[in-house]
């Protein structure tokens, strides 16, 4: 498909289009959709990502989803914090770890953006960040996490 | 999203079993290093959840002020 174009100014995903001085989220021509500002789907998870103690905190996949990432720190084994901050939109909604369960409500508050610490130990793992997790930062064995996109 | 009283009660019991583990000392598995570290995010993420958490309500939480106190 081609570019669009309005009053000469092409409609990309990085600007927003108004009317009425009101942000629009999609633009339909004769009732097409024919842009739009999300990437994704609202509330679609982006990738979930598993890491185990004793290993390391590489593989993140910030080349595969670089729109989700403002930014990310090199990886290593342990004893290592990988760091990195999620693009506006972009927010952890679960944060598991194998000796405390679940924090299936991401960052409480927050659904956007965020700078978090992934760490690696020997016998533990896990992470912290944003605006806090409800379960704790290091625990035994592995953890994961999962960047959804909130479109906020 | 709101917290439901399960997870509310995960949540409680995990801050008491942390307490219960930095109290009991450094895993004869630990490392130095990583027993630094480990002890750090979980005393800092102790402190958080007392700080920021809005959802408690007739928990006991001496075990984990008192805890928090000494450090």
């Amino acid at each position: 498909m081609g570019d669009i174009y309005f009053n000469g100014s092409e409609l990309t995903g990085i600007h927003d289009v108004n009317f009425n001085s009101v942000a629009m989220d999609n633009v339909y021509f004769n009732g097409v959709k024919i842009w739009t500002k999300h990437p994704y789907a609202i509330d679609t998870d982006i990738f979930t990502y598993s890491w185990n103690n004793g290993g390391n905190n590489c593989g993140i996949p910030s080349d595969t989803y670089p729109l989700a990432f403002a930014s990310i720190g090199s990886c290593g084994s342990p004893d290592h914090t990988l760091t990195f901050t999620l693009n506006e939109g972009f927010y952890v909604s679960s944060y598991s770890n194998d000796e405390y369960g679940t924090d299936s409500d991401g960052v409480g508050a927050s659904n956007t953006g965020g700078t978090f610490y992934v760490w690696v130990g020997s016998t533990v793992s896990g992470m912290y960040g944003g605006t806090g997790f409800s379960i704790p930062a290091s625990g035994n064995g592995g953890s994961s996490f999962t960047v959804t996109y909130s479109g906020e | 999203m709101a917290v439901d009283a399960v997870e509310i009660a995960q949540y409680y019991t995990s801050m008491c079993n942390v307490v219960d583990n930095l109290n009991a000392g450094k895993p004869e598995s630990m490392g130095d290093n990583e027993w630094v570290v480990h002890r750090e995010r979980n005393v800092a993420w102790l402190q958080s959840m007392v700080d920021t958490q809005d959802y408690w309500s007739d928990e006991d939480m001496e075990i984990v002020t008192n805890f928090l106190a000494l450090e």
